[in-house]
């Protein structure tokens, strides 16, 4: 799809994606009110959780022609698993320092930020729309995957 | 400076590298994926998209059930 066409797309939303955007933000609302370790949150959180890894698995699931083009060079990801390391280092460094309350993590952060009804509504509508993103591009039409 | 305000600081400075890196590999020429094109590359297979679902799903367990 051009870019046009997506902007169009984006636009003209049809009345499914309209509903499926107010379902989501109300299934959003709902699982970020609950309480942690309760059941109804692992209800609310498993079963978006499922519906995505199920659409990922299905047999038919075929990635787009973006995604079957041929692969960039490993050394363009350096830099990326660099930051990585360096997240993962300075996360793990934290966690392991002591006083604990002394060291935040980005679970304490994350926890802060979504400490609030409003903010963890945003919170969980963000990771939904992350979970549509996907599985949104996986079709039967599309080529088959590159062998690893 | 407290050791919480030393650790606050250090994601605040990863996540600027992480937004510049992103920044700075649009532009043509330069040898660095952009972050799509990085996804798009573990999405190529069925074992890396069904890697990535598990980790937004650990993600989402994470934040709103534990």
């Amino acid at each position: 799809m051009g870019k046009a066409q997506q902007v169009r797309a984006v636009r003209t939303l049809s009345p499914a994606a309209i509903a499926a955007l107010a379902a989501a933000a109300c299934w959003a609302w709902f699982a970020s009110g609950v309480r942690t370790f309760t059941r109804p949150a692992e209800v609310l959180t498993f079963i978006p959780a499922l519906a995505v890894l199920v659409l990922t698995l299905r047999p038919k699931a075929r990635s787009i022609p973006i995604l079957a083009g041929p692969a960039p060079p490993w050394r363009t990801f350096i830099a990326w698993i660099v930051m990585l390391a360096a997240v993962v280092g300075w996360e793990l460094s934290e966690l392991f320092s002591q006083p604990r309350q002394g060291h935040p993590t980005l679970s304490s952060i994350t926890n802060t930020l979504l400490s609030t009804h409003p903010s963890r509504f945003l919170g969980f509508l963000a990771w939904l729309l992350l979970g549509w993103l996907m599985v949104r591009d996986l079709g039967p039409g599309a080529p088959r995957d590159e062998q690893p | 400076m407290t050791s919480f305000m030393i650790g606050i600081t250090g994601y605040a400075v990863l996540l600027a590298l992480v937004i510049a890196l992103a920044i700075v590999a649009r532009r043509p020429g330069v040898p660095v994926a952009t972050g799509s094109r990085l996804i798009a590359s573990i999405r190529r297979t069925r074992t890396g998209r069904i890697l990535l679902v598990l980790g937004w799903a650990w993600v989402g367990w994470h934040l709103f059930v534990r």
